[in-house]
């Protein structure tokens, strides 16, 4: 046996076992992201069952960002994040809730800023910017024209040099049916009146589209499961 | 002057050369037979491991999927948690017939006698009852718990055995651990849960 014959067997060899390492590696690896995948699957679906479970009414109020419409009281509900045992949270994630519901809502912030000059009154309040906030594919356009949309937040404030002032961040959310997000099949009438208007339907709708969205750090990298689904509820009206 | 005697070029190897050559191949040989072992056993055991976890979670949906369109009414027993039943009894909507609910004969999933298996039955406790064996590899007690009166999981259950049905109004919490010996004497263990709600 010459040199070059052993060096050609030994690389022969060599490349067999990379192969054979490199597929008992991978196969590893596809089963921890399966693994992944099936527990967020899990989860997603066990919220929407969960949801199931609450009066149809009650499921935007408690599984919205507002806390202030929880049925129990502010601050009560669920909330729209949640925890998945398994699932590790991406770097710099705030907290433990890797999952996050989402349904149409337009969320609306306002500065509100309260000046008082000298004997001002407190109608001196006033909205000095309105900007529409939100993920990808918000309806742009004015505020909601329907349903009286209470101004939440405030406090806060700077006082001082004989310049007195207070406010803060409004936020508001409304559940509209001009929302856009083909994924979630939206723009859609959501009350029923076949009509899709730009009002706040969280106190009338009777279909809710859903989204629920899990992000996560996984072993070979930041992954995430997106489950959408829809919650209808229809009431044969009485002759 | 009389040339010196003239060496003549060697032909093969000594048996030295062979026996080192061979040394080195045998060593070579070994170490590649020990990773190959070392990964075949590593694959082996996360097939195995992907198996149980597909079983589990098969079962699992099997079991949710059943009690998905059962009635709330006939749903029995009706264990709120600390309590748990590891067996459910429901019927399910087979569909509407002038205006009336069409319920199917009563049906039951939870442990066999056995112990380790999920069994699904049809007219239990009758002479016609049909029974189904979904899985026959259930540990007795989920993973963490062990038969002391306390909750060592902290999952809100004291001793609940492998299999278990809580209920909360009209979701119903499944839980599910199966565990599988290896040859190598060691055991797979895979806990799952999920929730449903029952549709009628």
């Amino acid at each position: 046996m010459t040199f070059i014959e052993l060096l050609v067997v030994m690389s022969v060899m060599t490349v067999a076992v990379t192969m054979f390492v490199s597929m008992v590696v991978h196969t590893s690896r596809q089963r921890g992201i399966n693994r992944e995948n099936a527990i967020a699957a899990n989860a997603a679906r066990t919220v929407v069952e969960l949801m199931r479970n609450e009066e149809f009414r009650d499921i935007y109020p408690l599984y919205n960002e507002d806390p202030d419409d929880d049925p129990g009281g502010a601050g009560t509900a669920p909330g729209h994040r949640f925890e998945v045992p398994g699932l590790t949270p991406l770097p710099g994630w705030p907290d433990d809730l890797v999952g996050t519901v989402r349904f149409p809502v337009l969320v609306q912030q306002k500065l509100k800023v309260k000046a008082a000059w000298g004997d001002a009154q407190d109608s001196d309040v006033q909205v000095i910017d309105g900007a529409l906030v939100g993920g990808e594919g918000f309806a742009m356009g004015g505020g909601p024209t329907g349903g009286a949309p209470q101004l939440a937040g405030g406090g806060g404030g700077n006082a001082g040099g004989g310049v007195g002032g207070g406010g803060g961040i409004a936020t508001n959310y409304f559940l509209r049916e001009d929302f856009v997000d083909t994924r979630m099949g939206m723009p859609r009438d959501l009350n029923g009146d076949s009509i899709v208007d730009d009002y706040d339907h969280a106190e009338d709708y009777t279909l809710l589209p859903i989204h629920v969205e899990i992000e996560w750090r996984g072993d070979f990298g930041p992954r995430r499961f997106d489950l959408y689904t829809q919650i209808a509820q229809f009431q044969q009206e009485e002759e | 002057m009389r040339p010196g005697p003239v060496r003549r070029a060697r032909a093969g190897f000594t048996l030295i050369e062979a026996l080192i050559a061979l040394s080195l191949v045998a060593i070579v040989v070994v170490k590649i037979t020990l990773v190959m072992s070392s990964a075949s056993d590593a694959s082996a055991k996360q097939s195995a491991a992907m198996t149980l976890e597909d079983q589990a979670r098969r079962v699992l949906d099997q079991i949710a999927y059943a009690i998905m369109s059962a009635d709330r009414e006939a749903l029995f027993p009706d264990p709120e948690s600390p309590n748990y039943s590891t067996e459910v009894t429901y019927r399910i909507s087979l569909g509407v017939d002038s205006g009336e609910v069409i319920w199917s004969d009563e049906e039951a999933i939870g442990l066999g006698v056995r112990g380790n298996q999920v069994v699904w039955r049809q007219n239990p406790g009758m002479p016609e009852e049909r029974r189904v064996a979904w899985c026959n590899v259930v540990r007795p007690f989920m993973e963490g718990e062990i038969p002391n009166g306390a909750d060592d999981n902290d999952n809100g259950l004291a001793d609940e055995e492998g299999l278990s049905f809580t209920l909360l109004r009209n979701s119903v919490t499944i839980r599910l651990c199966l565990e599988r010996p290896q040859k190598d004497g060691s055991t797979l263990t895979e806990p799952v849960e999920t929730v449903v709600t029952v549709r009628n």
